[in-house]
Formats: structure tokens, C-alpha cells, sequence
């Protein structure tokens, strides 16, 4: 075969003309298009933008500038950024600097694509909260500090719940090993019993309180209905309601029964 | 200007114009090396797109382009297909008529005389007859994408097209 000819011959498989369905093509389009927009979280736009205007005026100055700018933010991130974190790790529901301590668990969510990591960080964030509360018990803190403590332990543990599932999924779909998926399982479970004692001691705690207050309340009434003939006894049966409200609001949080399998609902 | 990260898919506007631009070679590549099975073709590509939303973070386009990349998201797909497959079992679709359309009728069975002869090349032979000649690639990107040397790469290629000629003009 001449030149020519295999030129030519080169040029009718250039040109083979294989193309796929116009159908396929646009439904393949639309099907992709919702695949991007369901997995693109929405504040990725606004961060993008942040992040390119502070770029834009950080590439306006020389490179000498740049360097001191760049010394003297990193030395004010690290010094402020290191005592203020250090102190908002310790930092308990209610403390001025608890809020710190959660914007930079938020931002340290930021930076974790991988779903094994983020559910390790998600019951890392858990165990700081369960240990939160266990401080707060034992500085004997007010019931409402208490609340807010189990609220945020209850809330933290929903995460951990979405991202073990979230991970369960990967795993089935192939993108996370099944030792990773064991790691995270195997923790979760210690961390479901941690949790559940947790709760119990908080139970058991708000049981003692009540039955002090209610002790109390008793001998207030007493003396009260000593003034006061006629009721005695009936004091008891009125101070009921109010420790039924306060162990509902306990109860709600820390229940454990039926929880310790909830993740795994609807899952297989 | 805005800075540009090395790694990963900017957005998922770039993987739509992606798709629109190289839907159809993707397609091309995938079908013709599963024996012109269209539909299974179609579904493959469709997985090609889908991997690569997956795995963005993965492609850095200081190494490669975006268009190598999803070629060889699309090579592994097929090895994965042979494999699941077993495809040397996958039987030869000869109802090629419906692709080669707007064509003369020379030019149409002179196209379908070159698809049913690539299908009787070897699996390697094959791919890089796709690749070289019918997409286009240089002999360096396929050296990259199939793991071999330059030279051995382009011996290769030639020795396949010259198989694929003589296998048309009946020599073998």
C-alpha cells in the first residue's frame, strides 16, 4: 500500500462515524448534571469566592511584602490561634470559649472528605462532649448546664450515626476497605456503651437530685403544714409533677433503650 | 488571577463540558472494544462520567489531561468489564448499520469492513488502533496510558496497523 493509500485508509478511521444515541446523550447530560448538584454542598460557591478575593489582594503586593505578611500571620495564628485553642479544648457547654472550640471542630469537618476519617473525627468530636459532660457532673454544675451538656452529646452522636452510615455506604459501593469499615464499627460500638453509661450516671445523678429536692421540699412542707392544719401528707403527692417534668427532660436525652441500634435501621 | 488548584476537577461545569465534548469518542473507544455492543457501550461511558465526578480529587492536571484521564478511567472500565464479563465471551455485535449513517454507501461498508476486521486484531492490538488512529492520541500519551515504552509503543501501533491492513485487503 503507497503512501497515499495509507493515508487515505488513515483517514476513514479518523473518521469512523460510532456515536452514541442523541437520546442517551441528553438524558446521560441531565442525569450528571443532578449527580453534581446533589453532591455540591451549597456554601462551596461563598468559600470559593472568599478564598479568591483574599487571594486577589494577597497577589497585588511584591514578593517582600508577601513574606511579611505571610511571617506575621502565621506567627499571630499560632500564637493567638494556639492559647485560644488550647483553652477552648477544655472548654465546657456554656464556657465563653466553647463556641471557639466548636467553630474549629466545624472547620476540622472542612477539611475531612474521606468518609472513614470523618466518622473518626465525628466520634472523636463525641468523646470531647461525653467528657464535657462528665466534668460538668462532677463540678456539680446547675441542671440546666447539665441539659444543654446532654443535648449537645445527643446531638454530636446523631452525627456519628450519619457518618457511620454515610461510611456504610461508601463501603458497599466499594470505596472504603473493609478494614477502615471495621475500625469504625468497632469503635462505634465501645463508644455506644461509653455512651449508655454515660446516660445512666446522668440518670442516676438526676434521680438523686430529685429525691433530695423532694426530701427537702417534704421538710419545708412539713413545717409548713404544721402551720397549717389539716394537710398533712398532701405536700408529696403536689411536688410529683414538677419531678416528672424535670425526669422527662433527662429521660428524653439520655434514654438508651432501643438506641444502641438505631444506626443500623434501614441500612442493609 | 484566580489560583488554580493542581489537584482535582474545578467544578462540576468543567465535567459537564467534558462531557459534552468527549461523550462521543469515550463512547467510541468503549464500544468498539466491547465487541460494538452499543447499549452495554452507552452504560459503560455514562460510569466513565460518574467515576470521575466520584474521584475528582484524584485527577491532577499537572500530570495529565483531562481528556487522557477519563480515557483512562474508561480503560480500566473495560479491563473491569472483561473481567466481570468475561469478555472474550462477549459475542460481536454485526449490527453496526445504524452508526455508520450521512454516509455514501461506499464509504459505509468500507467502515463497517474496518470495524469487523478490528475485531478479529488482538485485544492489545486493537486498543492501540482506537487509540493512535480513531482518537487520535500521540504515541507519547498511549506510551503513559498503557504503561509501555515510547519505542515499544510505537513499534507496536505500526505493527497493528499494518495487521489491520493486510487483514482488510485479505493477506491473512
Amino acid at each position: 500500500m503507497g503512501k497515499n493509500n495509507q493515508d487515505n485508509f488513515i483517514e476513514k478511521l479518523n473518521n469512523l462515524p460510532i456515536v452514541p444515541d442523541k437520546d442517551w446523550q441528553l438524558t446521560t447530560y441531565q442525569y450528571l448534571n443532578r449527580m453534581i448538584q446533589k453532591d455540591v454542598p451549597k456554601k462551596e460557591s461563598l468559600r470559593n469566592r472568599f478564598v479568591n478575593f483574599n487571594f486577589l489582594i494577597f497577589s497585588t503586593m511584591n514578593t517582600k511584602a508577601k513574606l511579611f505578611v505571610a511571617l506575621g500571620v502565621g506567627i499571630c495564628v499560632l500564637l493567638i490561634g494556639g492559647t485560644t485553642a488550647y483553652a477552648a479544648e477544655a472548654s465546657v457547654p456554656g464556657d465563653f470559649l466553647y463556641s471557639v472550640d466548636k467553630a474549629m471542630e466545624s472547620l476540622q469537618r472542612s477539611f475531612t472528605n474521606d468518609p472513614e476519617k470523618s466518622a473518626q473525627l465525628e466520634m472523636d468530636i463525641l468523646d470531647e462532649r461525653m467528657q464535657e459532660l462528665e466534668r460538668l457532673q462532677e463540678r456539680k454544675e446547675s441542671q440546666e448546664r447539665i441539659n444543654e451538656a446532654v443535648q449537645e452529646v445527643e446531638a454530636q452522636r446523631e452525627r456519628v450515626q450519619e457518618r457511620v452510615r454515610n461510611m456504610e455506604e461508601k463501603h458497599n459501593e466499594g470505596e472504603v476497605e473493609d478494614q477502615a469499615k471495621e475500625r469504625v464499627m468497632n469503635r462505634y460500638e465501645n463508644q455506644n456503651e461509653t455512651h449508655n453509661e454515660i446516660m445512666e450516671q446522668v440518670k442516676n445523678q438526676n434521680q438523686k437530685n430529685k429525691d433530695i429536692d423532694s426530701t427537702d421540699s417534704l421538710n419545708v412542707n412539713v413545717s409548713d403544714s404544721e402551720d397549717t392544719q389539716g394537710e398533712p401528707g398532701g405536700v408529696g403527692v403536689q411536688q410529683r409533677p414538677q419531678d416528672q417534668d424535670r425526669d422527662g427532660s433527662i429521660g428524653e436525652g439520655g434514654s438508651n433503650e432501643g438506641d444502641s441500634d438505631k444506626p443500623r435501621e434501614g441500612w442493609d | 488571577m484566580h489560583p488554580k488548584s493542581k489537584a482535582g476537577l474545578d467544578s462540576g461545569k468543567d465535567l459537564l463540558e467534558a462531557f459534552k465534548k468527549l461523550n462521543t469518542s469515550i463512547f467510541r473507544y468503549i464500544y468498539l472494544r466491547i465487541n460494538c455492543q452499543k447499549e452495554l457501550a452507552q452504560d459503560l461511558t455514562q460510569e466513565v462520567f460518574e467515576k470521575a465526578w466520584k474521584n475528582r480529587e484524584a485527577f491532577d492536571k499537572t500530570k495529565s489531561s483531562l481528556k487522557n484521564w477519563l480515557f483512562i478511567i474508561a480503560r480500566n472500565i473495560v479491563i473491569d468489564q472483561y473481567r466481570k464479563a468475561k469478555l472474550h465471551a462477549i459475542p460481536y455485535n454485526e449490527e453496526i448499520h445504524d452508526l455508520a449513517i450521512e454516509q455514501d454507501i461506499d464509504n459505509t461498508l468500507m467502515y463497517e469492513q474496518i470495524i469487523q476486521n478490528l475485531n478479529k486484531l488482538s485485544k492489545e492490538e486493537k486498543e492501540l488502533i482506537i487509540l493512535r488512529f480513531i482518537e487520535g492520541f500521540s504515541i507519547r500519551e498511549i506510551s503513559e496510558m498503557i504503561g509501555k515504552k515510547y519505542t515499544a509503543t510505537k513499534i507496536s501501533i505500526y505493527r497493528a496497523l499494518d495487521k489491520l491492513r493486510d487483514t482488510i485487503n485479505g493477506k491473512k
